[in-house]
């Protein structure tokens, strides 16, 4: 059993991945087997001034290029954030936030309002790394399931694939911020497992944000 | 378009994929004039690098000519004749502005996996493995070349492909295991490994002004090689001599200023397929052959450098850390940062100092590229090193086929 929940990790986190969504896989979680409040952390260092990063993390139609569980975020007429994540099997899952807190070019924080399915929240922080190293963000997301206790072991089994999703998520930024756009191997496009070679157009028509000229 | 596929262990196939196409505005596609079997390619031939998938294109020393370029590519145009170096990379991230181009932060969107295994990313690479990066290889007819406004080198008239395509690769990497020698006037070099990068080495050495470079190798026709081609001054041939008195011999007892290992080593490894938890925890467990770096390091002399350009994979055991410490030595390795040297090498090879054709012993077309590593690592009929050539002229372009 242990080692067939193992393999379900492996399976998450490797490159032919499963592709739930991070929120989506609490979500699942949570349902599951209760309750217990879930913060994860993860940080990059970008070569860029904080204030750009800032401007482009305060829009937030942004967030969707970098991040995966993200399909959409819009801003609502009473200036509330309007966010649509990437469910499981395609379904859709949706919640309005509101800002909390925001320091221009230094933080951003951000939480759901009430009647979100799975309530959350997330702050980015923004700090100048010595000597010219560019800035460091950290980025802090934090989702507090309902339902009852939650296996502590299952858990810790868990937690390891969202913090790397959330990090593949500002390494995306980074490219996006440094390079212009996300970069995008023969075999990193697509979702599921695919060899390094080209795809064919049909492929490629099913693949989202390609560039094609 | 057809391109050199890995099926599995000793399972190439050449067959017909789809042609690259455009993903970046920074992207160029380049037709495919000529291509190189690489040593490093022998780890994936054998199976011994993880993360390799069935159907992944081989190849990372090619070169061609430009047939299509993003809208973000301003320095490169159609017909362009070009090298490329085979790792990718930004050119805006902190390590590419240090020079660290085979450290790219950007350029391996599977950075994670290579975290797994190695704590930090480096650059992604050209044919080699999903966790640097999932590219497809050069040994096709066409290839993507992403941040093409950054790598590729345009190659001037005049000088053939056979003279500039190991700029791509080995020459650089030969170059920077001399250079990270620091050599100085009398200084003795020895060379582990007489493959085409240990030829580099070599040649490089006394390019470098070494006083005297010794290469140690197994096969006659290599160590004849490094003393007739490359320049070496002194062959051992390790199945015959001892390789540690030979070198106390021939150095009065100090041992060589600075040890070349352009050996590297078949790194057993699990594939990633497992997952990279299950690899990390098999690596471990695993030990490879560090034999030549174990020999460089006794060898060398105290306060001396250890340069290590072979490839490694993952963990070795049995380290002589007592050595290093004890004796005041210096490790230093890397892949090779090409991009750094693409320039400075190609105007040593148009001034007439070197003329890296000189480690061709095959060539082959694209479609006998199976065949061609099996010679090379059988080391049959003299086998040193095999250029595929790739176009043949019957490919449909790229542009073509993409309208449809």
């Amino acid at each position: 059993m242990q080692t067939h929940t193992q393999d379900q990790l492996v399976r998450g986190v490797s490159w032919f991945g499963i592709g739930i969504g991070l929120g989506a896989a609490v979500a699942r979680f949570a349902a599951t087997r209760g309750s217990r409040h879930v913060t994860l952390k993860t940080s990059v260092t970008i070569r860029k001034e904080p204030a750009e990063i800032y401007q482009f993390w305060r829009d937030f139609r942004n967030l969707p290029r970098f991040m995966s569980h993200v399909a959409s975020v819009s801003e609502t007429s009473t200036g509330h954030l309007r966010w649509r994540g990437k469910g499981p099997a395609g379904r859709p899952l949706t919640w309005e936030a509101e800002i909390v807190a925001d320091r221009p070019n230094e933080r951003i924080a951000w939480r759901s309002l009430e009647g979100a399915l799975l309530p959350n929240h997330g702050a980015v922080l923004l700090r100048r790394a010595p000597q010219g190293r560019g800035t460091e963000v950290h980025l802090t997301v934090g989702f507090e399931p309902p339902g009852g206790a939650l296996a502590a072991k299952v858990v810790r089994l868990f937690e390891g694939i969202p913090e790397q999703r959330l990090n593949n998520d500002l390494r995306r930024l980074k490219q996006i911020l440094e390079t212009g756009d996300v970069v995008r191997s023969d075999a990193s496009i697509h979702r599921g497992l695919h060899a390094a070679r080209p795809s064919s157009t049909k492929e490629l028509s099913e693949v989202e944000g390609t560039v094609r000229s | 378009m057809k391109a050199n596929c890995w099926y599995g262990k000793h399972d190439l196939r050449v067959e017909e994929v789809p042609d690259p196409q455009i993903l970046n505005t920074r992207d160029a596609i380049v037709k495919v004039t000529s291509t190189a079997i690489c040593g490093s390619d022998l780890h994936l031939y054998n199976a011994y690098i993880p993360s390799l998938e069935r159907g992944d294109i081989l190849g990372h020393e090619f070169m061609g000519e430009v047939v299509e370029v993003g809208s973000d590519v301003k320095n490169l145009s159609v017909g362009d004749r070009v090298v490329v170096p085979f790792p990718i990379a930004c050119g805006s991230c902190a390590a590419c502005m240090s020079g660290l181009w085979s450290l790219c932060e950007n350029s391996n969107p599977n950075a994670w996996m290579a975290e797994k295994l190695w704590g930090h990313s480096p650059a992604g690479l050209f044919g080699y493995s999903h966790m640097l990066g999932g590219y497809a290889g050069g040994q096709a007819e066409y290839a993507r070349v992403p941040f093409a406004d950054v790598g590729p080198l345009k190659i001037p008239d005049g000088l053939t492909d056979e003279q500039v395509l190991f700029l791509s690769d080995i020459f650089p990497t030969g170059y920077m295991g001399a250079e990270m020698c620091n050599i100085t006037p009398g200084d003795v070099i020895a060379v582990w490994g007489a493959g085409p990068v240990g030829q580099f080495a070599i040649a490089s050495a006394k390019m470098l002004g070494a006083e005297r470079v010794i290469a140690i190798d197994r096969f006659p026709y290599r160590l004849r090689m490094a003393l007739s081609k490359a320049g070496a001054t002194d062959i051992i041939n390790y199945e015959e001599t001892d390789v540690y008195e030979a070198l106390l011999e021939m150095t009065g007892g100090r041992g060589p200023d600075s040890c070349i290992d352009a050996v590297g080593m078949e790194a057993h490894a699990p594939n990633l397929m497992y997952g990279v938890d299950r690899a990390k925890q098999s690596m471990m467990l695993e030990t490879d052959r560090p034999l030549a770096l174990r020999q460089a390091i006794r060898a060398c002399k105290n306060g001396g450098t250890i340069s290590v350009i072979g490839v490694y994979g993952g963990f070795i055991d049995k380290f002589p850390m007592g050595a290093i410490v004890n004796r005041s030595l210096t490790l230093k390795s890397g892949q090779c940062h090409v991009h750094r040297y693409l320039k400075p090498l190609l105007e040593r090879i148009v001034r007439g100092e070197i003329d890296p054709s000189f480690v061709i012993t095959h060539r082959l077309p694209l479609s006998e590229a199976p065949r061609g590593y099996e010679m090379f690592l059988n080391k049959d009929d003299g086998c040193e090193k095999v250029v595929l050539k790739a176009s043949n002229g019957f490919a449909v372009s790229p542009s073509m086929s993409a309208a449809s």
